[in-house]
């Protein structure tokens, strides 16, 4: 057990917002009709010329408050926000393409308005997240495929798309930012100088690809043949999307651009804005998370999801700063897991537990000649724990306080990350770990000790006719320093799930996922209907609906596996860089927990039904009758 | 070039094997502190883990080893002057060592190219920080990390120009070999001096732009596992042309090269040098 320090933050530095929010609550009449378990917030969006607008994101935050509360419109370009507490509410209206609409809104009655007439706008690049810039990029040469593909293979494993081009240069202003960008050094991410030697790919392409963005994004005129997506209509715009800011424990002002303005463009994750990364949510409202950016407070946190309180707890580390993690899981006793680094420099990783009801922590240690444990973790359905490990997969279990090690068949490649990136324990206590970059996904059996593997195809690039011999034989010897950490024909395999008999694992350069079947291994790779996103972290949840995170397409994707149906959620703020996502079973309705790490938020959505949204537009109609 | 070398008689300690490599490094003196020294050896077996670093070289012919000042447009930096015994004019060489100085698995390759006749200058870029001898292995790449790019590069050039003028070599035969921090001089250097007659360069950075000013044949030297380095052979041998060539060691990171590293491997070393003659002698 270590030392923990509890530092609290919750709003004290809003003290002054939230006294003038508090003095309007007091002063302003409140209804007696009020809604149950609060007022109602509702209005409709058209545009300048009268077209009524569904699909738009309408978005709510009490002053004071750091959660923000957003809905979407119906195809009557109606909205309606679940029940809020009184107070003074900034409302605005968003949707790509159009200037933002604001509003303010006292809501001290039953049941309030706020109609937005939304204003197009010419220039709405910013407003983009990766995907639609991917599609806006033409593909009618083989030099424009072949250069959108070496744009996409090497500059987005680092950036999204949409903050790369938010800017023009000229030739010369994108060359000598790929020359900085190649002589970054690794894991440090420091300018190099002339001594360390370039990501070899950006050397090789680097007059051509300056060329190419030039032509993109430069002086003249561009062929990007730029469109918004579909707004979400049905399903997707009758969810409900609740935002929580997680102040950097280190710097509370950054990121200074949390992403629900759109007109300010997708955020930098530079200067310490990212930390938080995975995150659960527990039996008591709060959201659980971990950090992964070094930190002097914060090893992992809590929020309150009601009050918005955020709690950090600090295990010391070396260097005064607080040992930190990335991944957290929850077992099937609502147990959380997750990883820390190692004591000391060079030492193993290490498996944290935390007790949400006590917040008792706990370490364990895997013994000396096993693997430390790695990025991810994930409970089996035989009370087990499994970590990803630079060799493979490790597996503690709780009872007995021992950790099992699990060797990859497939570890020596002379190209390709050789450790594991993801894992998931599935129902029987075998755990499957991905080879991200060796398209093999792994898996051990904690009873056998047996280990196989599955070796998923290569992917087709959207330019195999475009590349010469020299370039192929360019990334052959670059090997992971493509710098994607990959070679362009990977799939990418990141963080899976195992439910009942299947292991998924979301493909993150296929734009695909793995259905495996964990007892034969037999495959099939489901496309996904959104293409350069980056699935990334896939959970499912008590219906057996497979959720997964687009890193930067601001959207999550539901997958009905009986009906092959996929659902898109676009998420309200732009630019998230989305990574990690746990589904909740709140008392028979499920909640998906998502973290933008790029805006220091944690996202929590849950889904209406028809039903619930038509009784909450007839108690609107019900309470403003009676005004 | 100023010769104030001497001979230097070896200690008791040294000849018994007891003293540290780092120690008798320090004898040798190339922090140029004056006391400037030759050795000479003579192909005894306990001197060759020393300066000999490639075992299985019983047949070296004797080399001249002696502490030199080069000259530069602001002073005098060391280096070490090797020259095989006998006289004649001989092809030059100059060979520039990687990021943790001039130190003694260096002095011995430098040897190693001397006793194949050449006559071989390695100069001591880490002299303006006060001389190779004086650090250790993390301070010196501390050291080199902090020194100017463009200054070490008129260093090299400064040591060109010194062996140009030995009246012992043949001027229109200055090659230079380089590694890994050495490479990008090796390459700057010849951006600057189209006569150099050839470079071999062992796992290094190709400078971004210049290389169209080059002249002279390159051969680089690349391990398969240090992909970074080594995916750049494509590109320099694009830009370079016919005066690129180089060989990737299957299954080797740079350590492959350098005796006592977990990653040595005799065979390809011996591969590397066998090249490395050949292109020089081409």
């Amino acid at each position: 057990m270590s030392i923990v320090r509890r530092n609290r933050i919750g709003l004290a530095a809003l003290g002054v917002l939230a006294f003038s929010a508090l003095a309007m609550i007091i002063i302003q009449p409140s209804r007696s009709q009020a809604a149950p378990n609060g007022m109602l917030l509702t209005g409709l969006v058209t545009s300048t010329s009268g077209e009524k607008m569904g699909g738009v994101v309408v978005s709510a935050q009490a002053e004071g408050k750091l959660i923000i509360t957003s809905v979407y419109t119906d195809d009557q370009g109606r909205y309606y926000f679940p029940a809020m507490d009184a107070g003074s509410y900034n409302v605005w209206a968003q949707a790509v393409g159009y200037e933002t609409g604001r509003g303010q809104v006292n809501l001290n009655g039953a049941v309030r308005s706020q109609n937005f007439s939304m204003k197009s706008m010419p220039d709405f690049l910013k407003q983009l997240s990766q995907d639609r810039i991917a599609a806006a990029l033409p593909e009618d040469t083989p030099e424009h495929r072949k250069m959108k593909d070496v744009f996409e293979n090497n500059c987005t494993s680092c950036h999204p798309m949409n903050f790369l081009l938010q800017n023009r240069f000229d030739k010369d202003g994108w060359s000598s930012a790929i020359y900085l960008m190649s002589r970054l050094t690794l894991p440090d991410m420091n300018f190099g100088g002339v001594d360390y030697p370039p990501f070899p790919a950006f050397q090789y392409y680097r007059d051509e690809l300056a060329a190419y963005l030039a032509e993109m994004r430069g002086p003249g005129t561009s062929p990007m043949r730029i469109s918004p997506r579909a707004r979400p209509s049905g399903e997707a715009a009758m969810a409900v999307v609740t935002e929580y800011d997680i102040p950097s424990p280190d710097r509370p002002d950054l990121p200074a651009n949390r992403g629900q303005d759109w007109s300010l463009g997708t955020p930098s994750s530079m200067n310490g804005a990212r930390g938080i990364h995975d995150v659960i949510l527990d039996n008591f409202g709060n959201a659980w998370f971990t950090q992964s950016e070094p930190s002097v407070i914060r090893s992992y946190g809590k929020i309150n999801l009601k009050t918005g309180e955020v709690t950090n707890y600090t295990v010391p580390g070396p260097n005064g700063l607080a040992v930190h993690g990335h991944a957290m899981t929850r077992d099937q006793d609502g147990i959380l897991w997750f990883n820390l680094q190692p004591a000391a420099p060079g030492g193993p990783g290490r498996l944290a537990r935390v007790d949400p009801a006590t917040a008792k922590l706990d370490i364990y240690t895997p013994p000396k000649g096993m693997a430390g444990v790695g990025g991810d973790v994930s409970a089996d359905g035989k009370g087990g724990v499994w970590a990803a490990t630079e060799t493979g997969g490790i597996r503690f279990d709780p009872k007995t306080q021992k950790f099992q090690d699990f060797k990859s068949l497939t570890l020596n490649s002379p190209i390709g990350m050789q450790g594991s990136y993801g894992i998931a324990g599935d129902q029987d206590g075998n755990g499957w770990w991905t080879q991200i970059s060796l398209d093999i996904i792994g898996k051990g059996d904690s009873y056998t000790g047996e280990v196989s593997e599955v070796k998923l195809p290569k992917r087709a690039s959207r330019a195999d006719d475009a590349y010469t011999a020299e370039e192929r034989k360019m990334y052959e010897l670059a090997g992971t320093n493509a710098p994607r950490f990959t070679a362009p024909d990977t799939q990418a395999p990141r963080r899976p799930a195992a439910d009942g008999d299947i292991l998924w694992a979301p493909d993150y350069f296929g734009d695909n996922v793995a259905k495996i079947d964990i007892h034969t291994l037999k495959y099939t790779l489901i496309p996904i209907p959104v293409k350069d996103g980056g699935p990334y972290k896939l959970a499912v949840d008590k219906n057996h609906d497979v959720w997964i995170t687009l890193v930067d397409a601001d959207t999550i994707l539901k997958y009905d596996p009986p009906t092959q149906k996929w659902t898109a959620f676009t998420l309200p703020s732009i630019g998230g860089g989305l990574r990690h996502l746990s589904t909740f079973d709140n008392q028979g309705t499920v909640q998906v927990a998502i973290c933008e790490t790029r805006t220091g938020k944690i996202a929590v959505l849950q889904e209406r039904t028809k039903r619930e949204l038509q009784a909450l537009q007839a108690q609107v109609q019900q309470l403003s009758a009676e005004k | 070039m100023q010769d104030e070398s001497k001979s230097l008689e070896l200690p008791e300690s040294f000849l018994r094997h007891r003293m540290q490599r780092r120690e008798i490094l320090r004898m040798v003196a190339l922090a140029g502190t004056g006391a400037a020294a030759a050795l000479v050896f003579d192909g005894n077996s306990w001197a060759r883990p020393l300066l000999s670093p490639q075992s299985g070289q019983d047949t070296q012919p004797n080399v001249d080893i002696q502490t030199v000042q080069i000259p530069t447009d602001d002073g005098n930096i060391s280096g070490a002057l090797m020259k095989p015994t006998g006289a004649g004019k001989l092809p030059g060489l100059l060979m520039v060592h990687a990021d943790r100085g001039l130190n003694n698995l260096f002095l011995g390759f430098a040897r190693k190219l001397a006793a194949d006749g050449f006559v071989v200058l390695a100069p001591d870029l880490l002299s303006r920080a006060g001389g190779s001898a004086k650090f250790n292995f993390a301070q010196a790449g501390r050291e080199t990390a902090q020194l100017d790019p463009d200054s070490t590069v008129a260093d090299v050039k400064a040591s060109y120009n010194s062996l140009a003028k030995d009246s012992g070599v043949d001027a229109q035969k200055i090659s230079a070999v380089g590694f890994g921090w050495g490479v990008w001089r090796v390459f700057m250097l010849a951006q600057e001096v189209p006569s150099l007659h050839r470079a071999v360069v062992f796992f290094g950075t190709t400078p971004a732009d210049g290389l169209d000013k080059i002249r002279t044949p390159f051969f680089e030297h690349y391990a398969q596992l240090d992909f970074r380095v080594t995916g750049n052979a494509i590109w320099t041998e694009k830009v370079l042309g016919k005066n690129f060539s180089y060989y990737v060691y299957p299954k080797t990171n740079q350590q492959f090269f350098y005796e006592g590293t977990p990653g040595y491997n005799a065979d390809a070393a011996a591969l590397a040098w066998k090249k490395t003659f050949e292109f020089l002698r081409s």
